[in-house]
């Protein structure tokens, strides 16, 4: 352990952390709506893509955010067009959108750069890195927690702006009814439509935001498939913190600890690949403990 | 509405979908291309201008009807476990490890690692329908978190304990010629594997149309609830269907490993996987549909294959198709009232007839 850095460790977990909170939010916005999420994989990769091509042709990196955000927003629409109007399964659309997001995206950045694997040859800017005054003065907190890319405050911001407006707001609250129980909503006249929607735009929006980190902040360009997962941890998360905003948090920190971890211990030169399978094995005990004392405190129950 | 009436709904249906999908993959190509004549001939002649490529589709099926056939099966009990994806995957890697490591005679070879290969995959789809039927875990999150364990654990195994260290690349040591499914046509790589993938489709249909456990597992699909009041041991079933699902895409992927490689040679996940959810949905979870099914969905890759080759059009416009696709096909809204308008129809037909 010779030289390992536990200040550079710990600022590598919120890094890492930021695309991956941005999917578990969008995933918990989803389900406290009542629309199925699988799609967030896709969607999150389409607006990788769209937002350094945003930034690109527009010139300017917040243009880009809003071209990212603009594209998640309208495809989480969609989706939820075909699954609640069209009627889709949607596991099904989801695996669909998964599956274009792949081929279409690859098929864009060829047809614009006449390449396959990245974005690379197009101009496109990074989001920037804030320094947050006072905080970045105190030793080892400073350290830490200060110097990110200003997505990654606000993926931690959204945490508290999303738990103040489901259980603290009149909408909020209203979606969640509509999301639990829609027949029990529209009895007492809400608006399931629009409900819905409100669903859909803020989940598109964080999966915007999750997106666009990954091609402007984590690296500065869109390579093919860089989302790897990232949208199904989301899923994973949610499920594994109860629908709730603080153990979605924790979630995914443990998530991203193992992640962080993985990539510390392969560089002291543990095996790369048993290391990146740690993060997805140590989600599938946890759901499995979790959902085991769950049933268990239910047949008690019953 | 009779079952006549329904057949031909459902194939009105499926060939608007396929027909939208073909619209959208049409004026793509104008849209992009220069030369969008020689695209569209490409995709949708190329493929039968030699016998070769005619070979490709029946190649490129064989895999695809085992991953249809497996989510067929994982899906008809009502789960959505998709680790038939990290299955086929892991299976390829139990296959190899046989191969390379065990030194048994010819024939008995093929068979064990066929046998460890269906063994890898049934496990695989085994952990998430256990974890849902112990648990109440959900199946679709344990099942993609597991794709990528299975993923990097096979990575794991290849680099480590299976490669061949004169090869630039992470590729595993050569199977012994004894163990490569025979070709059936000269001038094609068309070998027996096709052979064992009807076969399989041939077991499936007698297991569902046939068998008691076959109509258990489509009476928990449709009402888990009923199911149980019938006094149907609705946890049992669930798990023989998983792990059968499971197997079904282990043997593909052993199948496909001796019929078209001489090495494993994979470095991720090969998506044959998902590619049966597709092939699953255009066949309506039917078994004897599911090799109609995947020589469609293979056609149309390897049309999309030979365009990208010989014109300015990238093959992976394949994936609005199939996106497409997958969701009209399994949209219930679409043609709701066209399928209305025939239930009325045949009720007053009816009426007319008896009054």
């Amino acid at each position: 352990m010779g030289n390992f850095d536990l200040l550079a460790f710990a600022f590598s977990i919120i890094r890492v952390m930021t695309p991956l909170l941005f999917a578990s939010m969008a995933c918990m916005i989803f389900s406290k709506g009542g629309v199925d999420s699988i799609a967030t994989e896709g969607i999150m990769l389409f607006c990788s893509l769209a937002a350094p091509l945003g930034s690109w042709m527009f010139g300017n990196c917040w243009a880009g955010l809003l071209f990212g955000i603009a594209v998640g927003i309208l495809l989480t629409c969609v989706f939820g067009y075909v699954t609640l109007f069209l009627k889709t399964e949607p596991v099904l659309a989801g695996i669909a959108l998964n599956v274009l997001a792949s081929g279409a995206t690859i098929f864009i950045v060829y047809c614009l750069t006449g390449e396959k694997a990245s974005t690379q040859s197009i101009a496109s800017s990074t989001l920037p890195i804030v320094d947050i005054p006072v905080l970045e003065k105190i030793p080892v907190l400073g350290d830490i927690l200060s110097g990110h890319n200003i997505l990654t405050y606000l993926s931690l911001l959204s945490v508290l702006v999303l738990s103040f407006f489901l259980f603290k707001t009149k909408s909020g609250l209203r979606m969640r009814t509509v999301g639990e129980n829609p027949d029990a909503a529209e009895s007492v006249g809400l608006s399931i439509i629009k409900y819905k929607y409100m669903t859909l735009i803020i989940a598109g929006t964080l999966i915007g935001m999750g997106g666009a980190f990954m091609s402007m902040g984590y690296v500065s360009f869109f390579s093919k498939n860089m989302v790897a997962g990232r949208g199904f941890i989301g899923i994973a998360a949610e499920s594994m913190g109860h629908g709730m905003p603080g153990g979605i948090l924790l979630s995914t920190l443990l998530f991203s600890v193992a992640d962080a971890l993985a990539i510390q211990l392969q560089v002291m030169g543990l095996p790369p690949e048993l290391m990146q399978l740690m993060p997805y094995l140590v989600t599938i005990v946890a759901i499995a403990v979790y959902s085991y004392q769950r049933e268990k405190k239910r047949l008690q129950h019953a | 509405m009779d079952s006549k009436s329904r057949i031909k709904f459902e194939i009105l249906k499926s060939a608007l979908a396929i027909g939208i999908a073909l619209l959208i993959v049409l004026i793509t190509i104008l849209l992009i291309s220069e030369e969008p004549w020689q695209a569209l001939y490409a995709m949708f002649i190329g493929p039968f201008t030699s016998l070769r490529r005619f070979g490709n589709i029946i190649e490129s099926m064989t895999p695809l009807i085992f991953t249809g056939l497996s989510v067929t099966m994982l899906y008809r009990v009502g789960l959505f476990n998709l680790s038939m994806e990290g299955g086929f995957f892991i299976a390829s890697v139990a296959a190899t490890a046989s191969a390379v490591l065990l030194d048994l005679p010819p024939g008995l070879n093929l068979l064990a690692a066929l046998f460890f290969g269906a063994l890898a995959g049934g496990i695989s789809s085994l952990i998430p329908g256990m974890l849902k039927v112990k648990c109440n875990a959900s199946e679709l999150v344990t099942s993609l978190m597991l794709n990528y364990v299975l993923l990097y654990l096979g990575l794991y195994l290849v680099v480590n304990y299976l490669r061949d260290a004169s090869m630039n690349a992470n590729y595993s040591n050569a199977f012994p010629e004894n163990m490569l499914l025979p070709r059936l046509v000269s001038g094609t790589r068309i070998n027996a594997g096709t052979l064992i993938a009807l076969l399989a489709v041939a077991v499936v249909y007698i297991l569902f149309h046939y068998t008691a456990l076959g109509y258990k597992i489509t009476l928990i699909g449709k009402n888990a609830r009923l199911a149980r009041m019938a006094g149907i041991n609705v946890g049992s079933v669930i798990i023989i269907s998983q792990l059968i699902g499971g197997a079904l895409a282990g043997i593909g992927g052993s199948v496909e490993l001796f019929g078209m490689y001489k090495r494993f040679q994979y470095t991720g996940l090969p998506g044959f996987g998902w590619d049966g959810v597709l092939v699953a949905t255009v066949a309506q979870f039917k078994p004897e549909l599911i090799p109609l099914s995947a020589f469609l969905l293979a056609y149309l890759r390897v049309g999309a294959n030979i365009m990208s080759m010989e014109t300015d059009v990238p093959s992976e416009i394949f994936s609005i198709i199939q996106a497409v696709v997958i969701i009209l096909i399994s949209a219930q809204a679409i043609l709701k009232k066209y399928q209305h308008r025939q239930v009325v129809k045949t009720a007053r037909q009816e009426v007319l007839n008896n009054g």
